[in-house]
């Protein structure tokens, strides 16, 4: 009696199955063909869009949208009141990355070493908790928080601190009347929204280093401080870059933080937001748009020279 | 100068019990081999002579000083690591400067120190490439080269050619052998492979349960283990109870027959059952059924060989029949 070495066939599914296996490839295009025609055509391409929007200029006696090549809009980027706003939100996107950096080394360092089982899912559940609740409301609340009325000021009286508080808010350039109408106030709520996407791909990059480069480099003569600067440091710097593109880029880019906290001077985000939206100015407003993109270009390609991918 | 004593070692993780009160001399200058299963508290006791684990109890003595509160850098000890602990976003050549760089060495003698090691395990021309672009044996010679480069006088040596393949394996067992005569340190290795250990160590200590079953040079361990699991665990043995051994002609005691020292004869006083046949290709082992226990012999290449089931005599010299004091 003989049997037969193929199973018989179950229905479509096992004919659809067929054509899959005999041509992979066929597979492979239909799986990528949805997220490259979205990142291809509608990401790109309204990006080019943007670009191409940033090199029109606008009439200034009518208001209208001249469609000629010009880099006249671009010129504009350089009066010293929009120079300014770049300036201002460089600086502050660079400090928000550097301070997220500082607080966030130490808790992405100890989850990556030290936290199993449920001190990890804690840990988790502790950087992710505030991302589950909106944007908004965090923002309002730490409004209220940093108010001349609010908490802090409170707890800075009863505690015979209000000296501390009021020689920062003191500080020139940085300070202000209270927290919350300070650049100070907006470094610190820059700092709390944005401090989850520093922590996750730094404890990421921590946890790929192998306890044994570490043993290694005591074993062969380093003291901790300087395990930490040639072993630990160049090998997180992948996940230190990956953290601090979100945190410079979302900052250079939010406009609404700076709307609510601090004082009326300009950001980037918040000078598209006005640039298109009620001065009507959308060549303006797609040339500020580009900076941040030129600024994280600039920014990786120094990234990438000081070794930050070396150990990818 | 730098000969190590472990004394009275306890290592306790909790409520386990990694190593349970061992002592070990370790001399100058020698090829200290540790071998055991794993779980066995060989690579703890690197460990703690490493300075990477404090020991729970008992004092570790290197060059005739107590080094328990001494930290692994402070130690004149260097380790090859198991996987080899290269670091991936340095080259070759700064990978073996790393300890000379973290102990100050004084940068102008950086180079020639590092192109020394670098020759000494045949490694000139890969130093500008990273880690990532070497094989196996030649990251196994970069991590040799880091470790010697400071000329520490103890070297440790955490399964370091497991990764490796049979050939490659054993021409770096001669190597490392030669390498240690020639530099006159002392040698602590730790594998879980009996052949490696049988051929490279001057002296062998047989890790049991967090114990040294027994220590000794290879020889004396191979011809007289003292307990069965010795016995059983360095080459093939053919592990005796009381009873058969006394069958044979031996005293009422547990005992070790080596395979190779068994021949198979036409009668005589102790005949059996062929029930197995394994080829080995230098020959073959045939396993044989007598008063209640199957006794391995292993008879070379190009000898006759039974027919499974047929009926064959062992003859074996009285000396062969190693009785041992433990069970």
């Amino acid at each position: 009696m003989t049997t037969a070495a193929i199973l018989p066939e179950r229905g479509p599914g096992d004919r659809l199955t067929a054509i899959f296996w005999r041509h992979p490839r066929l597979l492979l295009v239909l799986l990528l063909s949805p997220p490259l025609i979205w990142l291809g055509l509608v990401y790109l391409g309204s990006l080019a869009a943007l670009l191409l929007q940033s090199f029109y200029s606008i009439d200034e006696f009518s208001g209208v949208v001249k469609e000629e090549f010009t880099l006249k809009t671009y010129a504009e980027l350089f009066r010293a009141q929009n120079l300014d706003i770049i300036l201002r939100t460089v600086l502050m996107a660079g400090a928000v990355t550097l301070g997220c950096a500082v607080i966030a080394f130490p808790i992405a360092y100890f989850a990556a070493r030290f936290a199993r089982g449920r001190w990890k899912a804690l840990f988790y559940l502790g950087v992710m908790l505030p991302l589950w609740s909106s944007y908004l409301v965090k923002v309002y609340a730490w409004k209220l928080i940093l108010a001349k009325e609010g908490i802090l000021t409170w707890a800075a009286e009863h505690t015979g601190t209000s000296i501390i508080l009021d020689g920062v808010l003191a500080l020139p350039g940085i300070g202000g009347n209270s927290l919350s109408t300070s650049p100070i106030g907006t470094f610190l709520v820059f700092v709390y929204v944005w401090l989850p996407y520093m922590i996750l791909p730094m404890q990421a990059a921590l946890e790929r280093v192998p306890v044994s480069l570490l043993e290694a480099s005591a074993d062969l003569g380093a003291g901790r401080a300087q395990t930490f600067r040639s072993v630990i440091l160049p090998l997180a710097l992948p996940g230190v870059v990956a953290g601090s593109i979100f945190t410079f880029s979302l900052t250079l880019g939010d406009y609404i933080i700076p709307q609510i906290i601090g004082t009326s001077a300009r950001f980037i985000g918040l000078a598209v937001y006005q640039f298109q939206g009620t001065a009507g100015n959308l060549p303006l407003a797609a040339a500020f748009a580009v900076v941040p993109i030129a600024i994280m270009l600039v920014y990786l390609a120094i990234a990438k020279r000081m070794g930050a991918f070396d150990a990818l | 100068m730098a000969s190590i004593h472990l004394q009275n070692i306890v290592k306790r993780y909790g409520a386990f019990t990694g190593v349970q009160h061992m002592s070990l001399d370790i001399q100058d200058e020698e090829f200290l081999v540790l071998l055991g299963p794993s779980g066995c508290g060989k690579t703890t006791t690197m460990r703690m002579i490493a300075g990477l684990e404090t020991p729970t109890e008992g004092n570790i003595v290197i060059g005739g000083e107590v080094v328990n509160e001494i930290d692994a850098r402070d130690r004149d000890v260097a380790m090859v690591f198991q996987g080899y602990a290269l670091y991936p976003n340095m080259s070759i050549y700064e990978n073996i400067r790393f300890p000379l760089r973290m102990r100050g060495v004084p940068a102008a003698e950086h180079d020639r120190r590092i192109r020394q090691a670098a020759d000494m395990v045949e490694l000139g021309s890969f130093l500008d490439r990273k880690p990532g672009a070497l094989s196996g044996g030649q990251r196994q010679r970069v991590a040799l080269a880091r470790a010697l480069v400071n000329e520490p006088r103890v070297l440790l040596l955490d399964e370091p050619l497991g990764a490796l393949d049979l050939k490659l394996r054993e021409a770096m067992q001669d190597e490392l052998k030669a390498l240690q005569q020639r530099l006159g340190i002392t040698f602590v290795f730790v594998t879980h492979d009996q052949h490696e250990a049988l051929s490279m160590a001057d002296s062998l200590a047989v890790f049991n349960e967090g114990r040294i079953a027994q220590i000794g040079t290879p020889e004396d361990i191979y011809a007289r283990p003292r307990t069965r699991f010795v016995a059983d665990f360095v080459g093939s043995s053919n592990v005796l109870p009381p009873d058969v051994t006394r069958a044979l002609g031996g005293p009422a005691h547990w005992a070790s027959l080596r395979p190779e020292s068994l021949r198979l004869t036409f009668g005589g006083p102790v005949t059996g059952t062929v029930t197995a046949l394994r080829y080995l290709g230098a020959g073959s082992r045939v396993s044989v059924q007598i008063a209640g226990a199957e006794l391995a012999a292993f008879v070379p290449a190009g000898q006759p060989l039974p027919e499974p089931g047929a009926s064959v005599g062992l003859g074996f010299d009285m000396a062969a029949l190693h009785v041992m004091e433990g069970a």
